[in-house]
């Protein structure tokens, strides 16, 4: 094996392994470990020394040696695991983040500044500091023994079963087990005997013991494997590599390497490189244009037969569909728990107490959408720690509780992934925020924006001046870039308030990027699609002439002709029907001539010349090989409630308001 | 004949090679030593001690429902115990 393949398989595990440990120190922070907890960032620790001794990152193997040796103490009682020495375990947990940066850079040295700042730490563990060449001498007896036996740190796991014909054929187990103890050591043996009949059955010429131990050697598997090559047919070996597997598990993991990783989050999973992922959804996008334009041909064969084998393989296709998408789905508590740490580290700055609140960890979406996610999100939060949350004092007085909550959930609504970013701090001043628009000359003096809109504005760039931030003692900082990022992604984000209460920014996003159940309708001879997620019903068109809302069971339904939203110029079909579509808890409906129903709708982009075109967000191939648009229905629903607002103007009727 | 048994005052002395060419006699004849009450094994003129020996042991301390002691046993026996991780020699031994 090329062990350079291996290279960004081992700096993947290890910051997972990074990431296991802080959420496990983080714990710690907060309530006294439990033994488990301790083993487990000891094993963290463990697994990630004996990778990085395998690849040859001396310093690395140098600097977590005495990080184990910390928690090593800590297990066998000699030390405290107290939320002081968690802090600095965190800190060294970066600080081999860094290293490992360093180590993907192909540096084989750390700076003199890092590795004062490693000996730093370490004198905070409570460890001799290494000097330059201590650190190396260590690491090169570690490296030494690697070299000796590459793939072996600590003890291989054996179990050995024998048929019962071995002891008759003249071979004793026993006598292997003394052979593999001439070259290694047996330890923890446990003789499994649960196939020791009653003493009736007991036939003492056959063999009815197993065995289970650690084998602590440095040599190879072909070397353990080859001791029993006398009795390859009489018995069942299993052999588990010693822990620290990265290397080997990257390169035998089909073999071997499942048991480690596996066992340790209870659940088995495998790294696929998500340009694989991609290509399948690709060409799952392109079976269902396939199919759908098989289907149509199917129905114009007028062939029973044909038609119900094609209903068959549509089924089927819908399955593998969803099936695809769902690979692409992560949870989003990973990234939620990221910001424990954002949360720990910026309240310690700011000399603030603050508890974060989960919930909806276990909602998913988009692994794509997931990524880039993260970071306007850790802008909100760090926002919410920074302007939100105020003062211990200010909150003693206000009557609140002296620990600040920042909240985050997730959860699924009609088609998207709803984040919120929730404090109980001061909220925003409505006041200051209408001045400082006004000034800025955002919004007319003489105008009454809703609290929605003018909190909105804070989205706006010209906002985002560390000057207004104070003035306001608001948000600001970079919001303007928040909302950019979020755009980007098809999502909208907006922001309530209650004075003195606390803020809650709600982002919006679309599960997918891919493909996504669409509701075909037409007007004239053009074919639209609308996400299905997002339709409410469908009701027939009624309107008195010249009006641009009608009634929905009593309520006031703002709607918008698709017809004149893109000019078509056929006329007009004798029954239109009205689409309802809702989108972020407001509706408004869309006049078309036909509805055609449900169809998979893979989105493909548009061209560039087209990405400034309002109200269309994608266009799909039909089965026929037409082009439909896939309208944008946030964009298509404001400008339906903008036109119905603007014609209220002239006659204005209170009853729009509740629906706006 | 690979071996002898003797007992006297509850202890079982097996003189000889606990291997698998004896197994069938050994289960025989410990198994009546043990129903005649005799629950200690002294082991210290066992020469070869192999598999079905050791399956012998595990076999009868069932039986005594974990409460057979091996009072005396040979370097060698021993050794075997040890790596098997069987701890049914009593302290003296």
């Amino acid at each position: 094996m090329n062990i350079d393949e291996a290279l960004p398989t081992f700096f993947a595990e290890s910051a997972e392994l990074l990431r296991e440990m802080e959420t496990d120190l983080l714990a710690c922070t907060s309530a006294a470990p439990s033994a488990d907890d301790v083993n487990r960032i000891f094993r963290g620790a463990h697994t990630l020394k004996g990778s990085a001794g395998l690849f040859g990152f001396e310093y690395i193997v140098a600097f977590v040696h005495e990080v184990e040796a910390c928690l090593d103490r800590v297990r066998l009682g000699k030390a405290v695991l107290d939320s002081q020495l968690a802090s600095v375990l965190l800190e060294c947990n970066d600080h081999v983040e860094k290293l490992l940066a360093l180590a993907s850079q192909g540096n084989t040295a750390p700076t003199a500044q890092m590795l004062a700042d490693g000996n730093g730490l370490l004198k905070s563990l409570g460890a001799e500091p290494k000097t330059a060449e201590a650190g190396s001498a260590a690491a090169d007896k570690a490296v030494g023994a690697q070299a000796a036996a590459p793939a072996t740190i600590g003890a291989w796991q054996v179990g050995l079963r024998f048929s019962p014909e071995v002891l008759v054929a003249g071979m004793d187990p026993l006598g292997f087990l003394r052979y593999l103890n001439t070259f290694g050591t047996i330890k923890d043996l446990t003789i499994v005997d649960d196939a020791l009949p009653p003493v009736a059955e007991f036939d003492a010429q056959k063999c009815y013991v197993g065995f289970k131990f650690a084998f602590d050697t440095d040599a190879s598997r072909e070397k353990i494997e080859g001791a029993f090559d006398f009795v390859r047919d009489d018995c069942t070996l299993e052999l588990t590599p010693p822990a620290p597997k990265a290397a080997a598990a990257a390169a035998a993991a089909a073999a071997s390497g499942q048991q480690a990783a596996a066992s340790a989050n209870g659940h088995q999973t495998i790294r696929v490189d998500s340009q694989k992922l991609d290509g399948l959804i690709t060409r799952i996008g392109e079976l269902i244009t396939a199919v759908a334009g098989a289907n149509l041909v199917a129905r114009r064969s007028g062939s029973r037969d044909f038609e119900e084998c094609m209903a068959n393989v549509t089924g089927l296709v819908e399955e593998i569909r969803e099936g695809s998408l769902q690979l692409r789905m992560v949870k989003i508590g990973g990234t939620f728990s990221r910001f424990k740490r954002v949360v720990h580290d910026v309240s310690r700055e700011l000399g603030k107490e603050i508890e974060l609140q989960i919930s909806g960890e276990d909602t998913e979406l988009d692994k794509t959408v997931v990524e880039r996610i993260a970071d306007p999100l850790t802008h909100l939060v760090r926002n919410a720690i920074d302007h939100g949350i105020e003062a211990a004092d200010v909150r003693a007085s206000r009557g609140k509780s002296s620990v600040g909550a920042i909240k985050l959930n997730a959860y699924h609504d009609s088609g998207t992934i709803v984040i919120e970013v929730s404090d109980d701090g001061g909220g925003l001043k409505r006041d200051r925020i209408l001045a400082k628009a006004i000034e800025r000359g955002l919004i007319d003096a003489s105008a009454k924006p809703s609290d929605s809109d003018l909190f909105n504005l804070i989205f706006e760039p010209g906002f985002s001046t560390a000057e207004a931030v104070t003035n306001l003692s608001g948000r600001g900082v970079g919001m303007d870039v928040v909302k950019r990022n979020i755009t980007a992604l098809r999502g909208v984000v907006s922001m309530k308030s209650v004075d003195g209460a606390g803020t809650t920014v709600t982002v919006r996003l679309p599960l997918t990027l891919a493909i996504i159940n669409g509701f075909q309708v037409g007007v004239g001879s053009s074919i639209y699609v609308l996400p299905l997620d997002s339709i409410d019903e469908c009701v027939e068109f009624s309107a008195s002439a010249g009006h641009d809302f009608t009634s929905l069971r009593g309520e006031v339904l703002p709607f918008i002709h698709l017809r004149s939203l893109f000019a078509t110029q056929a006329a007009p079909a004798k029954r239109q029907s009205i689409v309802v579509v809702r989108h972020g808890g407001r509706r408004a409906g869309i006049v078309v001539d036909t509805l055609l129903g449900e169809f998979q709708t893979v989105i493909k982009p548009l061209a560039k010349m087209f990405t400034r075109v309002d109200c269309v967000s994608g266009s799909s191939i039909l089965g026929t090989g037409d082009v439909a648009l896939i309208l944008d229905v946030p964009a298509v629903l404001e400008r339906a409630i903008q036109r119905s607002q603007a014609a209220t103007k002239q006659q204005p009727d209170p009853r729009l308001a509740a629906v706006a | 004949m690979e071996f002898q048994i003797e007992s006297r005052a509850g202890t079982v002395s097996v003189c000889g090679d606990m291997t698998v060419y004896a197994a069938a006699e050994l289960k025989t004849a410990l198994l009546a030593e043990l129903a005649a009450g005799n629950t200690c094994l002294d082991l210290s003129q066992v020469q070869e001690f192999d598999t079905s020996g050791l399956q012998l042991v595990l076999l009868l301390n069932r039986e005594l429902r974990g409460a057979l002691k091996i009072v005396a046993c040979s370097p060698g026996v021993r050794a075997t115990l040890e790596l098997m991780n069987v701890k049914l020699l009593s302290e003296a031994a």
